[in-house]
């Protein structure tokens, strides 16, 4: 039988947004491979992309409507997506006839498939009388807030600017797990010379093929920054230049420096003062060096304030702007550069919203499920897309009751997820093999067009067709309630938000897209202009807008927070190279890399606790217990445990049962809300027989 | 007969497809003593009008290796001719010889006896000019026509060799396949036979290779240079089974003095079992290999049989990781205790076991007081839980050092 | 003639398991067995952490134990030095699964016959890599053609990890592990856990 093959793109949330080429045999799927052509990836991908198949023809895969019968008791019925869509459709009309506005119903969407389309969920929702929106991110809010402050705005260098540099430091990312494909950038620039640092609590993959490894005590971050900034002055390091001509706040945050005791910085973050002057040395003697903050480190209680203070290193150098220089994290830059579907990317579109039209909706902080059960007007529908709150966010159980407590849960999806279990209606929701769409990456800028391989498994649809499908029911009763287009074209509708694209690259139809895709052109280098868009102007040490939001101008970080005393381990969740958060873990092939459900600990810990690599272990603390198996590890220090992002337990629990809410010091400024921390958890454990 | 004469004669020859014999014949008579050609390992190829040789002469003719002047060679100059002699229990021979070289290759001897035939006089008298000036134009001649073989062995050798791989590693469909090409080569793959793998030097191995012994039970053993090892193979045909080792001693034994001779460096052969049939000869081959490794752990050398290894080779085949697993579980305690205390109770026990647990033997060899020894092996014991008295906890220890042992080797 | 090794260098291998999934993938087994697998390599050297991942499958070696104790001959080793296994031949007892001290051959549940790495010939011979080869990232992993003579002495035999038994004679080579600094690595960590203030 002949093989065809088309172009699609991973919709995974991840950086690398891999343009793939999936061969199709008899209409099915029979190969995805990378596209060569694809310039960042050169043709490169993840494990979980090579299990693409699996995963589409996984017998997991839930492809009819189902109904249960109570939340949690896995008694499903198959209903017709007839009778799916007029209940749902009737519990929005008597909601909007009961309380005569529609803030009982809510929506929790996230990145659970960056498709542009998908933002067409959250559209429909916005066609409505206003509703309650969950906002925020549970990813990367502290971090953007900390460039926002300093630089004005989130803007990095392309990946490939990482060629010309001398030094890379990664600062609390894995990217031999997490992007893979900049690992051959990274490798490139060793060879011309440079060298790589990676700061992390954990010897992890990355950090084990670093020239140079610095062990940090967790959320520590930012006090090793102010050391070696203290360092730089001392040392006279600066690029007075860039600094008297563009920076704001040097005078303060100067004074500031010179009151900080290194030895008490060694002390807290674990470093040797010896070993954080040579470090220091180092970076203000290479140029250009680079230093990439991973998204680990900002999701700490001073994860905001630690970005802030990494940053004035570039600043203090004058790395800024410069080739083979400056700070990657985050680009928001990109989603400027697209149609208005794009720019509904959370976090981002809730503040870009007009004013009245934000103030007119109720806004909860994303994962602050306890307060969703506390509203008046109560939820009565929530609709969960592309997200699995349960697996994701902080305190599961709290989760589980308030998804048990709203009358109707809907949840879309591909798999029975753990959030899936609590809802009262789940809705098939169609892979991206199976209808077309697009992927902006946020890493690379690459715009990807993604065919529709095969024709949709089962009654499965797409979200953008979920919600048409809903709007028609919704009008066929009450034709008045929601404008969204129910005619949409999905073609149309892609071409809209790609058309500043198309125009910018001067690309006549977006079926060009497919084979070569493009690149939005941002500048390859950020901030050679120097024009920074802060209330000063200039590159802020000293922000009053931090002060706003209730921090230190100066980039201090707040006290690291001491641990209960009865639970000894730290808990830190890290990602898996196989996994994405909650994804990917039902697959066999998957599996059968880490056949249990693992917990990483030291082999003093498994002395201590008479563990062995295999055994069962019971973790706990004052929320709740789940059960794993241990694996022992020389990488983390001894009174740190870790699991994978996303991991279930042996019973099919979720890993974030321990974690209770805890925020991170920003995440207001651009999302709206605080982020959530993952890495000052402390639990215990015991060993089961 | 002018001399141009005798050269034209010895390259017509040569023309008209004889051989070796032939030109060693032609020097014989020329110059009337006997001539041997050998090769560069000194055998024999050629022995031209030995009658009446006092001494009993076989496959070599060893003679003292020197280098020549090959431009001398090239020009007739007989001042390159050397003297030799052979001894014997009661007499001795006398010999003049050359060495037949090219490009810095030694290919072979020439040799000329200073023995006459005894029909004309017991006497020799020294050569003559002349007769000089003869052996050096046969020389060329005779270089010519070695320089020709190796080339073409060298060649043959690699088809052999390829053919030989592919039967040895399954590589072949039928016995027919295989019959069929071995007749190409006169070879006999009918009946039992067995396989000799061995290692050495590497650069020697070409004349480990060389140095193979003609014949083994009335059959010439066959030889291929594979993954750096020599391997042999040997018909057992009609060797009932009792005899076989007997046979292949006696073959081997010279065969290693003959190695040992020419510096081969450490030697190390595995021998496989008699397997009936051609198609199960990959049998043979793949246990030569496995006893020369296992060899090599269990100290074998130079020959170990993979029959003898009894239930050593069942052990060696467990999963590798197991097997360290299981000597890390039993040294462990005792390797940890020496990297703390600076001690070295793995070497004591080592020597012990080398020692055949022999307090005594093992205190000397150590250079230490009886005493002190006992407390080690105590501490050992201590260490490890095991009684080395006891058989089947010795078992344990020693098989976790070779375990150890073999991991360190490599 | 040539001979196809595996060569694999540590210092660049990320652990990301690209080269098992794509592998196993392409061999359409789909339950959790691969004929590639990477393992992660630890211990403690001097005052350091070796932290380093393994790729491995079949070693293809000089004396492959699957082939002399396969009953069926389904075994054979090319001429390129590939040990390949006759899927026609093969009755799924398994003996080679258990011969083979890398435990690379492994039964597919779904024929009940036994598999395991064949260099993917067919692939290197239309002159593309194996899918394993091709799907590294970073060239951790690769293919190398050459004589049994033509050893890289930059190259070693075993690293600590593999295991080291040196009876079948594997062809993969290695890259000698490089170690970078490690600053702030305490191995002489308390034998109490201490509070984390
Ligand atoms: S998850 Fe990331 S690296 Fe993997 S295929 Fe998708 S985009 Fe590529
Ligand atoms: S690794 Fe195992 S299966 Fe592969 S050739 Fe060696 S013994 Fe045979
Ligand atoms: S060479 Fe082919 S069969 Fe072998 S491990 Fe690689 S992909 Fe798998
Ligand atoms: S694909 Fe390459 S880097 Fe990734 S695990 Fe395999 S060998 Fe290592």
């Amino acid at each position: 039988m002949k093989k065809l093959t088309y172009h699609n793109v991973c919709t995974r949330d991840c950086p690398a947004s891999c343009r793939l080429l999936t061969e199709v045999q008899g209409g099915r799927v029979v190969d995805v491979k990378g596209d060569p052509l694809d310039t960042f990836t050169r043709g490169y991908i993840c494990a979980k992309g090579y299990s693409y198949p699996e995963r589409i023809y996984s017998p997991d895969r839930i492809l009819y409507p189902l109904k249960q019968r109570k939340k949690g008791s896995g008694n499903w019925e198959r209903i017709s997506w007839e009778q799916a869509l007029d209940e749902i459709a009737n519990k929005f009309i008597t909601i909007s006839e009961g309380y005569s506005n529609l803030l009982p119903v809510c929506l929790d969407r996230y990145l659970g498939n960056l498709g542009i389309l998908n933002l067409n969920v959250a559209a429909f929702f916005l066609s409505m009388a206003p509703i309650t929106l969950m906002v925020g991110s549970p990813c990367v809010s502290a971090g953007t807030d900390g460039m926002t402050l300093n630089y004005g705005f989130c803007k990095k260098p392309v990946p490939e600017d990482m060629l010309n540099s001398k030094l890379i430091i990664i600062w609390g990312g894995n990217s031999a797990w997490t992007l893979p494909q900049q690992m051959h950038y990274i490798y490139e620039a060793r060879k011309n010379g440079a060298k790589i640092v990676v700061i992390d609590p954990i010897l992890t993959a990355t950090a084990a093929r670093s020239d140079i490894y610095v062990n940090i005590r967790p959320g520590t971050d930012g006090l090793l920054a102010l050391g070696m900034a203290k360092i730089l002055m001392e040392e006279n390091f600066l690029d007075h230049e860039f600094m008297s001509g563009y920076t704001h706040g040097w005078d303060k945050y100067k004074d500031y420096l010179t009151t900080i005791d290194l030895e008490q910085i060694s002390t807290q973050t674990n470093v040797p003062s010896a070993e954080i002057h040579k470090l220091a040395c180092l970076y203000g003697n290479t140029k250009p060096a680079t230093i990439w903050i991973g998204l680990g480190l900002q999701r700490s209680p001073s994860g905001g304030q630690n970005v802030r203070a990494i940053d004035s290193l570039a600043a203090l150098t004058g790395n800024i702007g410069k080739q083979g220089g400056n700070v990657h994290h985050i680009s928001y830059e990109v989603f400027m550069n697209a149609g208005e579907l794009a720019r509904l990317q959370l976090p981002w579109g809730l503040a870009s919203m007009p004013e009245d039209l934000k103030n007119s909706f109720r806004t909860i902080a994303t994962g602050r499920f306890a307060e969703l059960n506390n509203l008046t007007p109560p939820i009565e529908l929530l609709w969960i897309a592309g997200r699995n709150p349960v697996a994701q966010d902080q305190d599961s159980d709290t989760v589980k009751n308030t998804l048990k407590n709203i009358p109707m849960v809907v949840v879309a999806d591909q798999f029975l997820t753990s959030s899936a279990q609590y809802a009262d209606y789940f809705l098939p929701v169609s892979s991206s093999f199976e209808h077309e769409d697009a992927v902006i990456s946020y890493w690379h800028y690459g715009v990807g067009l993604n065919e529709k391989a095969i024709e949709p498994l089962g009654e499965s649809k797409s979200d953008f067709e979920i919600m048409k499908c809903l709007a028609k029911a919704i009008k066929k009763i009450q034709p008045g309630f929601t404008d969204f287009p129910i005619e949409s074209d999905p073609r149309q509708c892609l071409h809209q938000e790609l058309e500043p694209i198309l125009k910018q690259q001067e690309i006549s139809s977006i079926d060009k897209l497919r084979r070569q895709g493009a690149r939005i052109q941002l500048s390859a280098v950020p901030w050679q202009d120097y024009s920074f868009p802060t209330p000063s102007g200039k590159y802020e040490f000293y922000s009053l807008k931090a002060m706003e939001h209730g921090l230190e101008p100066l980039p201090i970080p707040a006290q690291v927070t001491a641990k209960p005393a009865s639970y000894p381990f730290r808990l830190m969740v890290v990602r898996n190279y196989a996994t994405l958060n909650s994804q990917f873990y039902n697959l066999p092939n998957i599996r059968g890399l880490e056949s249990n459900s693992t917990l990483i600990i030291h082999p003093e810990t498994a002395a201590q606790k008479s563990l062995e690599h295999g055994d069962k272990v019971k973790v706990y603390n004052q929320l709740g217990e789940i059960e794993m198996h241990i694996s022992v590890s020389l990488c983390l220090p001894h009174n740190i445990v870790v699991a994978y992002m996303g991991i279930p337990d042996n019973h099919g629990e979720v890993i974030n049962t321990l974690f209770g809410l805890s925020e991170t010091d920003l995440g207001e400024v651009v999302s709206g809300c605080k982020g959530l921390t993952f890495n000052d958890c402390f639990v215990n454990l015991v060993r089961m027989e | 007969m002018n001399d141009k004469d005798f050269f034209t004669r010895l390259i017509y020859g040569l023309i008209e497809g004889k051989d070796l014999p032939y030109l060693a014949m032609k020097l014989a008579q020329s110059i009337e003593r006997p001539v041997i050609i050998t090769d560069n390992i000194h055998r024999i190829l050629v022995f031209q009008n030995p009658s009446d040789l006092s001494h009993e002469i076989n496959e070599f003719f060893p003679v003292p290796y020197f280098r020549i002047n090959e431009e001398q060679l090239m020009q007739g100059d007989p001042t390159v001719l050397s003297q030799g002699q052979l001894e014997s229990d009661n007499n001795s021979i006398t010999y003049s010889y050359l060495p037949l070289q090219t490009a810095g290759k030694c290919l072979g001897y020439c040799i000329v006896l200073d023995a006459c035939n005894s029909s004309i006089s017991s006497d020799p008298t020294p050569l003559s000019e002349k007769d000089k000036t003869l052996i050096m134009q046969a020389a060329i001649a005779l270089l010519l026509v070695l320089k020709n073989k190796r080339e073409y062995s060298l060649g043959q050798e690699q088809f052999r060799d390829e053919f030989i791989r592919d039967v040895l590693y399954n590589n072949y469909d039928s016995k027919s396949n295989i019959y069929e090409k071995a007749d190409l080569w006169h070879w006999n793959l009918q009946g039992p036979m067995v396989i000799l793998v061995l290692e050495c030097k590497l650069e020697k191995i070409r004349t480990a290779r060389d140095l193979i012994p003609n014949s083994f039970n009335n059959q010439p053993p066959i030889s291929a240079y594979i993954n750096n090892q020599l391997t042999i193979i040997l018909n057992m045909k009609n060797l009932k089974k009792r005899k076989q080792r007997t046979a292949l001693n006696k073959f081997l034994s010279p065969y290693i003095s003959q190695l040992e001779h020419y510096e081969t460096g450490e030697i190390e052969i595995g021998v496989g079992s008699t397997v009936s049939a051609v198609t199960d000869l990959h049998l043979s081959y793949q246990e030569a290999k496995v006893a020369l490794e296992l060899g090599k752990v269990f100290n074998h050398r130079p020959i170990c049989f993979f029959e003898e290894m009894g239930f050593l080779k069942f052990i060696f085949t467990q999963p590798a990781m197991e097997l360290q697993d299981f000597s890390q579980r039993v040294l462990g305690p005792i390797i940890e205790n020496d990297l703390e205390t600076g001690g070295n109770l793995l070497d004591t026990l080592r020597s012990h076991i080398e020692c055949k647990c022999q307090i005594g033997e093992c205190a000397k060899a150590l250079y230490v007081h009886e005493n002190t020894l006992r407390n080690r092996i105590k501490k050992i014991e201590q260490l490890t839980g095991f009684d080395l008295r006891r058989v089947d906890h010795m078992v344990n220890v020693y098989i976790a050092l070779q375990v150890l042992h073999l991991g360190i080797e490599t | 003639m040539k001979s196809i090794f595996f060569e694999f260098n540590p210092n660049r291998c990320l652990g990301c398991r690209a080269c098992q999934i794509a592998c196993t993938v392409n061999h359409d087994l789909h339950s959790g067995i691969y004929l590639r697998k990477v393992t992660q390599v630890q211990y403690k050297s001097k005052d350091q952490i070796a932290n380093y991942y393994l790729s491995l499958s079949c070693n293809h070696c000089a004396n492959p134990e699957c082939f002399r104790l396969c009953p069926e001959r389904a075994y054979r080793k090319r001429r390129d030095g590939i040990v390949i296994q006759d899927d026609k031949k093969c009755k799924g007892c398994g003996v080679c699964t258990r011969a083979c001290p890398f435990e690379a051959p492994v039964v597919n549940p779904k024929t009940g016959k036994t598999i395991k790495c064949d260099l993917c010939f067919d692939k290197l011979e239309e002159g593309d890599n194996p899918f394993c080869v091709a799907s590294c990232p970073v060239e951790a992993l690769t293919v190398y053609k050459r004589t049994t003579y033509e050893e890289n002495p930059d190259l070693v035999k075993t690293l600590p990890g593999f295991p080291r038994i040196q009876i079948t004679r594997p062809s993969i080579r290695y890259y000698p592990v490089k170690m970078g600094v490690q600053i702030g690595i305490n191995l002489d960590y308390p034998k109490e856990v201490k509070e984390d203030e």
